[in-house]
């Protein structure tokens, strides 16, 4: 049995060595392993449908290419898509594997935060850059440098709204109803009122409120009423949305709306009254009516059935900057690779994409404004750095 | 020679983790295996938890995964936030995270008492309601407490557990569980399972011992808790959902319920197989559930229900099983056959 282990040890040590031997000049491989965690299954299947489907576009497009075009090479390209079940340790169990068993150069996912901070863990230790499409969690990207992710964050899409409300609707005081006990708020609230003020503009009236469960605002709306502003931003939960902006109505403030991504749901005009938001705007990732998204709604359309959600576009968006960084990448590993990430300069449907040093996305944000109880596209902003 | 037969174990256990150690620094089992093995270790040591009040006591905790939350985020709180173990020099790291998961396990225990002592007072299935809010108002109170992380989750919990801490906390569990169920208070606990008013009348203190099975018990899961804390690195209050629960009362049960084989079994095969099925892509967890299906009808004790590995037989013998062919009240051929070797 001894003679058995140290026999083992011995043919094992020599097979590491032998491979490591092997030099690593630059060399463009004939096939790439890419990975895809999702929720497959599990209370988001829907999500990981998304995705599934997100995948199978992009695949489709290889195909028709014939591989991915490097340096004139055409390289075949391996999606594996794995499963984790919205459970942390199995989104680590799903990263271990693609990069272990799989030798991926890139993992595309999970869609949510906390399974891509606990598997982006394992693929800085291994050095493998890894997107989230939607985990817009702050804390995903400080797990290490390798981790990027492909949707806007929140302190962005205040910048976005008053850059618009500044340049675009050319407004010069707004005020702000907000809820301080929830951090997605007030972050908004303050990235929205540095943003409008360096801009020049002035918050004549910048009010909080204190949890979900408020549900008389008159006290707040009367300061913004007397300070009389030209809009109000309302970034708050989809709970509180209806509520805020019936009684902002309801006080005879006749100020322009804005709102945030919370804001987009299919049946909010309805849920808030169609008069009360007729008129107003609000800011938000992906668009399928964007003219940039044209050509991914229709290629999405015929391939899945179905209109592409926001989980799928930036599904579609984080393989797109995966493989276009493969086709500039200096060395075809995971260093190579996530080097050529952070320099990402690329149009995709939700606009031209860039990084900024901490792998947040730089892109444009999708304003949408209310019109006949549809809301429908009007542009896209870019804030200026 | 002859002692070294009958205790077999003191030479295997360590053997298997050199073999396990020695095929990893050659790369045979590479990190992904060893993250199995080491996920496959925090499940053992939980469902083994649950077997001494599930199995052994004869009472029905399904909110297990509280007590495994409370233990994540007190240790967690104490590696991580009071003495940032992240920067000191190894050794003392080792030392800091022994002390952390005690923490985390007298954290559970402290809950399991306070859980414990009003319910397990009363006769009957309180003990399963009250687990099961435990679970969730523990949760509630991560979800709104900042020092912890809140709705977005704790990161940034130092790597200190390894493949060799795990190993050596499932061994001594396993030896903490077989004596327990070996000694006065286990066979109390046994009695309790099998008949609650006789035991009364026998002279137990039901109440007390059902007590100090679930306190150890909420201790154990205590230590699994922070086993995870420190291999995941992030920690999340749905993770320890009603969902987690169910899964170690799977594990239990599919194991075989009341014994310590089976409840590492259970979980050592429970979590390995979702992964083994990974190459049936969305199929997986259909075969899965299929499988669970299978083991329960044709194995109603579970997998090792009524057995025991041979150094686990315990020196006062005697261990008559509890399974599903008990909920349904119908005893099957291959029951009735275990039970009597078992008595034998």
């Amino acid at each position: 049995m001894k003679k058995f282990v140290l026999l083992m040890v011995v043919l094992s040590l020599s097979l590491v060595m032998g491979i490591s031997a092997v030099s690593a000049e630059k060399t463009i491989p004939d096939e790439i392993n890419l990975g895809m965690i999702s929720t497959i299954s599990g209370s988001q299947a829907i999500d990981g449908q998304n995705m599934t489907d997100a995948i199978k576009l992009v695949q489709k497009e290889l195909e028709e290419n014939g591989g991915l075009d490097v340096d004139g090479k055409k390289v075949k390209i391996n999606w594996i898509i794995e499963d984790c079940e919205a459970k942390p340790e199995i989104a680590v169990n799903a990263a271990q594997k693609l990069i272990e068993q799989d030798g991926v150069l890139a993992i595309v996912g999970p869609n949510n935060s906390g399974d891509t901070i606990a598997s982006a863990e394992i693929s800085q230790a291994a050095k493998i850059p890894q997107i989230t499409n939607t985990g817009t969690n702050e804390a995903v990207t400080k797990v290490g440098d390798y981790v990027f992710r492909a949707c806007i964050i929140d302190p962005f899409q205040g910048k976005v709204v008053a850059q618009f409300a500044y340049e675009n609707l050319g407004l010069r005081k707004t005020a702000v109803i907000y809820d301080n006990a929830d951090t997605y708020s007030a972050g908004l609230d303050k990235a929205f009122v540095d943003a409008f003020v360096a801009l020049g503009g002035e918050v004549v009236a910048n009010e909080a409120f204190s949890g979900a469960d408020v549900k008389d605002f008159s006290a707040q709306l009367i300061n913004i009423k007397n300070a009389n502003p030209e809009a109000v931003f309302v970034p708050a939960h989809i709970d509180n949305i209806p509520l805020i902006l019936q009684q902002i109505r309801g006080m005879g403030i006749e100020a322009t709306l804005l709102g945030c991504d919370s804001w987009d749901y299919a049946a909010m005009p309805e849920l808030v009254g169609l008069d009360v938001i007729e008129g107003a705007y609000y800011v938000t990732g992906f668009s399928p009516d964007a003219e940039t998204a044209a050509d991914f709604v229709k290629a999405f359309t015929d391939l899945a059935g179905y209109r592409p959600s926001f989980c799928s576009a930036m599904a579609y968006e984080a393989a797109h900057i995966v493989l276009n960084a493969i086709q500039n990448a200096e060395t075809i590993d995971g260093t190579g690779i996530r080097d050529a990430m952070m320099k990402t300069e690329l149009d995709l449907p939700s606009g031209h994409v860039t990084f900024d040093e901490f792998r947040n996305p730089i892109k444009s944000g999708i304003i949408l404004q209310v019109r006949n109880g549809v809301a429908q596209y009007v542009g896209s902003v870019s804030p200026s750095k | 020679m002859n002692w070294l037969r009958k205790n077999s174990e003191v030479i295997i256990l360590p053997l298997i983790y050199v073999v396990i150690f020695l095929l990893q620094k050659n790369k045979i089992l590479n990190n992904y295996i060893i993250q199995i093995i080491m996920l496959a270790g925090v499940n053992i040591i939980m469902t083994l938890s649950l077997n001494l009040v599930n199995g052994m006591t004869g009472q029905n905790s399904i909110g297990h995964a509280g007590f495994m939350a409370v233990g994540a985020y007190v240790s967690a709180l104490f590696s991580k936030i009071i003495f940032s173990a992240a920067t000191m020099p190894p050794a003392l790291q080792t030392v800091f995270f022994l002390l952390a998961t005690i923490a985390g396990g007298i954290g559970a225990a402290i809950f399991g008492f306070l859980i414990g002592m009003p319910t397990l007072r009363l006769k009957g299935d309180y003990l399963a309601i009250v687990t099961l809010g435990f679970g969730e108002v523990i949760r509630s109170i991560i979800r709104i407490t900042p020092t912890v992380g809140a709705a977005r989750g704790l990161t940034g919990i130092p790597k200190l557990a390894s493949l060799f801490w795990i190993f050596v906390f499932v061994t001594i569990t396993i030896y903490v569980c077989r004596n327990y169920m070996d000694s006065a208070y286990g066979r109390g606990c046994l009695a309790i399972r099998d008949n609650e008013v006789a035991a009364d009348t026998m002279g137990i203190n039901t109440s007390k011992y059902k007590v100090q099975a679930f306190v150890t018990s909420a201790f154990i899961a205590g230590i699994a808790g922070s086993m995870y804390a420190h291999t995941l690195r992030y920690l999340h209050p749905d993770v320890f959902s009603y969902t987690k629960s169910t899964d170690f009362l799977v594990y239990l049960y599919a194991g075989g319920v009341g014994s310590i084989s089976g409840s590492i079994l259970g979980a050592f095969v429970l979590t390995a197989l979702p992964e083994i099925l990974r190459f049936m892509n969305e199929w997986r967890l259909v075969i899965y559930g299929g499988l669970l299906v299978v083991i329960i009808l044709f194995r109603p004790v579970g997998m090792f229900g009524g057995k025991e590995f041979a150094f686990l037989k315990l020196k006062t013998g005697g261990i008559r099983h509890i399974g599903f062919s008990n909920l349904f009240q119908r005893k099957s051929k291959k029951t009735a056959v275990a039970n009597e070797e078992i008595s034998q």
